[in-house]
């Protein structure tokens, strides 16, 4: 599963998911994508089961681009523990998407196989997702 | 390169407010600009635009623009495309306005032809990288598109820009960068044993200071330390 190697902090504020994501709202990578259309924290639980449902689905052909990491930890208090007592301990990682966001690419497969493959990955994923292709016009 | 016809208004109304209504009218604002001529703004109906990158199979192509009333015709190249990150529609174009007798840069899309050997007999995956050369040349001598037969290509191959020979065009991109490979295929690998599979699900990261090195994590160990001091000093008081 994804994490980081190194961090300066061990904990992390919540912060905030207003706006669409300007960045990286483009397929650059591969030929189809998977674009977020809410925004959302992403596990790296949920990379990973969208990423093996993928690879599946396209066996040995195609190349899958990942363009989410999860760099932010997310902190569980202990079960039934009382409030205060500071913040509770790393538990897990998340990528903090937002809408708009191209989160998955795939490359060299044809187009009803890369839409299959990522219809599989959106379903393991906790929100609304849209199949996009490279340079594609909207009216 | 394909020379496209598309119909352009001028703009007589500016800012957020008008922008948007000229949107809901199913054009997209537009600004013209290049050398020898003063910026001017404009709109063009966005189901055309979209109609004519279809057929040009590009979205950076040659444009006349046809201009209302007048009969004014001006030739130009699309420069910059403004799409909204959610819905992909067009928000906002930008046209450069070209002479035929100007050689000019512009970006050209790379064109694959064929299934290479190393893909159909090796089970290779083709990585298409560079997918836009930037040339340079007269607007007449523009290619629709540089094709690039890949069918010999095995696995390991590649073709770099320098490999090109093109006639009338010089190509500015990098001649040391790929455009084209075929990588062996991917092969997955799955955590072999429960100890692997364990150290992958922990996924701790090592703790790094201000200055770049390594710093032992803060743990439990060290809050339970201080509460102990605290601790310490209250029964001292006490006493």
């Amino acid at each position: 599963m994804l994490s980081p190697k190194r961090v300066k902090h061990r904990k992390q504020q919540r912060g905030r998911r207003n706006g669409k994501a300007y960045r990286g709202s483009k397929v650059d990578f591969g030929e189809f994508g998977l674009k977020a259309l809410e925004c959302a924290w992403i596990t790296n639980r949920q990379i990973e089961a969208a990423r093996v449902a993928m690879t599946r689905k396209i066996k040995r052909g195609g190349k899958v681009w990942i363009r989410i990491f999860p760099d932010k930890p997310v902190t569980v208090k202990p079960a039934e523990t009382r409030m205060g007592k500071g913040k509770g301990s790393p538990e897990y990682w998340v990528a903090v998407v937002k809408p708009g966001r191209v989160m998955f690419e795939l490359g060299g497969v044809e187009a009803s196989l890369a839409q299959e493959a990522l219809r599989l990955a959106a379903h393991k994923l906790p929100i609304k997702t849209k199949f996009v292709q490279r340079d594609a016009l909207e009216v | 390169m394909k020379t496209v016809n598309l119909a352009a208004y001028t703009r007589e109304l500016h800012g957020k407010g008008a922008a948007r209504r000229y949107r809901r009218e199913g054009k997209v604002p537009a600004v013209l600009y290049g050398a020898g001529i003063d910026p001017v703004s404009i709109m063009v109906p966005a189901l055309d635009f979209v109609k004519a990158a279809r057929t040009a199979e590009t979205m950076y192509m040659i444009v006349d623009l046809q201009f209302d009333g007048n009969g004014e015709t001006k030739m130009a190249l699309v420069r910059d495309v403004q799409t909204d990150p959610i819905s992909g529609k067009l928000v906002h174009l930008d046209f450069l306005h070209v002479s035929s007798d100007r050689k000019l840069k512009m970006t050209v899309p790379v064109q694959l032809n064929g299934i290479p050997e190393g893909v159909k007999t090796h089970g290779g995956i083709l990585q298409h990288i560079m997918r836009e050369l930037e040339i340079e040349a007269l607007p007449a001598d523009i290619p629709d598109s540089i094709q690039l037969n890949v069918e010999e290509l095995g696995i390991g191959d590649t073709i770099h820009v320098r490999e090109l020979e093109q006639e009338n065009i010089v190509i500015l991109s990098d001649p040391r960068r790929t455009i084209v490979s075929v990588v062996p295929p991917t092969v997955i690998k799955e955590p072999t044993t429960a100890a692997d599979a364990e150290a992958e699900a922990a996924g701790e990261a090592e703790l790094v200071g201000e200055d770049g090195e390594a710093k032992p994590a803060e743990g439990e160990g060290g809050e339970e330390k201080k509460e102990e001091g605290k601790d310490d000093k209250k029964d001292d008081k006490k006493e």
